[in-house]
C-alpha cells in the first residue's frame, strides 16, 4: 500500500459516521425522539416560528403571553392524543395554523391580546394532538414530553429573535417577508391535507 | 513521513476517552448526590419547585427551606428503613410539578405558609422515593446523605439564581420554563392514564 493510499484510507476511517439502525429508547431515546419530532415536520416548524414572529410584532405583553400559552394548551391537545380522544381534521388544523399565523405576520395584524391568545391556543391543540398520538411506545414518557416541549419553545424563540428585527425599518420588511413564506407554505400544506 | 501519517491517523479518530462510566464507580455518596438530578421525575419536580421558591424571593426561601430539609431527611430515613408511603410516587410528583410549574408560569404570589406546605410535601415525596437496594448499612447511609445534600444544593442553587434575576426578560424566561414544565407534567399524567 502506498503512502497516499494509506493516507486516504485513514481519512476515510476518521470521517465514518455511526449507523443507527433503530430508534432509541429509554431516557435519551425518548428525549431525542421528542426533541426531533417538531423539528422534522415543516408544518410544525412554520407554525411555531410564526407564533414567535407574531409575538414579536405584537410586542409586550403578547411576546410573553403567547410562548407561555402555547405549550400549556398544546399539552392539553397532547394529552387528548395520548389517551386516544379523536380530534377531527388535525392535519388541516396544523396546516391552517401556518397559513393563518403567517398571514397575521405578513399583515402585521394587531388584535386584542385575548383574541391572539385564543387563536394561538386553538391551533396549539392540533399541534399537541399530533405529537401526543405519535408518541413512540418505547420512549420514556417524561423525556419525550420534555424534548418536544423544549423544541417547540426553541422554535418560538427563533421566531421571537427574528421578529426583534422589526425594531429597524428594513427588519420589518424582512419579518413580513418571513410571514409570506410561512403563509405560502401553510397554503401548500393545507392543499395537501385537504 | 511515517510519523506524520501516524499523527494524522490519531487525529482522524477523535473518540472521547472515558476511563469509566459517569455513574459507575463514583461511590455511593456521589451516586446519591446525583440521584435527584438524574431521575427525571425528581429532577423536574425539584426544578419547578426551585423556580417557584426563587420567584417568591428571600422571604419564600426562609419559609420553604427548613420544612424541605426536614421532610427530605424524614423521607430518606423512611426510604432507608424500606418503609413506603403507599403512594404512586411518579404521578404524585407530576401533579406537584404541574402545580409548581403553573404557579411559576402565572407568576403567582402565594401565602408564605403555602411555600412551607409545598416544600414539606416535595421533600417527603422525593426523599421517600430515593431508597437504595443491595447496599450495606454504611453504604446506604452514604447514598442517602448524598441524596439529601444533592437535593438541597439543587434547590438552593436554582432558587438562588432565579431570585438574583433582575432583568425583565429573564423573569419572563423563568415563566416560560414554568410553562414548559407544566406542559411536560400534563403529558406524563395523560400517559399514565393511557
Amino acid at each position: 500500500m502506498s503512502a497516499r493510499h494509506f493516507l486516504l484510507l485513514t481519512i476515510l476511517l476518521g470521517v465514518a459516521a455511526t449507523a443507527s439502525a433503530h430508534t432509541g429508547s429509554g431516557i435519551s431515546g425518548g428525549f431525542s425522539s421528542g426533541f426531533l419530532h417538531p423539528l422534522l415536520g415543516w408544518d410544525h416548524v412554520a407554525a411555531m416560528v410564526a407564533v414567535g414572529l407574531w409575538g414579536a410584532i405584537l410586542g409586550y405583553p403578547a411576546i410573553v403571553v403567547l410562548p407561555v400559552v402555547f405549550p400549556l394548551v398544546m399539552a392539553v391537545g397532547g394529552a387528548l392524543g395520548v389517551i386516544g380522544v379523536p380530534l377531527p381534521g388535525v392535519e388541516i388544523g396544523i396546516a391552517a395554523s401556518a397559513l393563518v399565523l403567517g398571514a397575521m405576520v405578513l399583515l402585521a395584524v394587531r388584535p386584542p391580546l385575548g383574541v391572539a391568545a385564543v387563536l394561538v391556543g386553538a391551533f396549539a391543540i392540533f399541534h399537541g394532538h399530533a405529537h401526543g398520538t405519535e408518541l413512540p411506545s418505547s420512549a420514556n414518557p417524561l423525556a419525550y414530553a420534555l424534548g418536544f416541549v423544549i423544541a417547540t419553545g426553541l422554535l418560538h424563540l427563533c421566531g421571537i429573535t427574528f421578529g426583534l428585527l422589526t425594531r429597524w425599518p428594513y427588519g420589518k420588511t424582512a419579518v413580513r417577508a418571513g410571514g409570506i413564506v410561512i403563509a405560502v407554505a401553510g397554503a401548500v400544506f393545507l392543499a395537501r391535507a385537504v | 513521513m511515517r510519523r506524520c501519517l501516524t499523527g494524522l491517523a490519531a487525529a482522524c479518530l477523535p473518540q472521547l476517552a472515558m476511563a469509566h462510566s459517569p455513574m459507575r464507580g463514583i461511590g455511593e455518596f456521589y451516586a446519591g448526590m446525583l440521584h435527584p438530578v438524574l431521575v427525571p421525575p425528581h429532577a423536574l419536580a425539584l426544578f419547578l419547585f426551585a423556580l417557584l421558591v426563587g420567584q417568591g424571593g428571600v422571604r419564600a426561601m426562609r419559609f420553604a427551606y427548613p420544612p424541605f430539609l426536614m421532610a427530605l431527611a424524614v423521607g430518606l430515613v423512611l426510604a432507608g428503613l424500606d418503609i413506603s408511603l403507599g403512594l404512586p410516587i411518579e404521578p404524585v410528583l407530576m401533579v406537584a410539578a404541574f402545580i409548581c410549574g403553573l404557579l411559576v408560569a402565572l407568576q403567582a404570589s402565594l401565602a408564605m405558609w403555602l411555600y412551607a406546605v409545598l416544600a414539606a410535601a416535595m421533600g417527603l415525596i422525593i426523599g421517600s422515593d430515593s431508597g437504595v437496594t443491595d447496599y450495606t448499612r454504611q453504604e446506604t447511609f452514604a447514598a442517602l446523605l448524598g441524596t439529601w445534600l444533592g437535593a438541597t444544593i439543587s434547590l438552593v442553587l436554582v432558587a438562588g439564581v432565579v431570585e438574583l434575576l433582575a432583568r425583565p426578560w429573564l423573569r419572563v424566561a423563568v415563566r416560560v420554563l414554568g410553562s414548559w414544565g407544566t406542559a411536560s407534567a400534563v403529558l406524563v399524567l395523560a400517559m399514565a392514564l393511557r
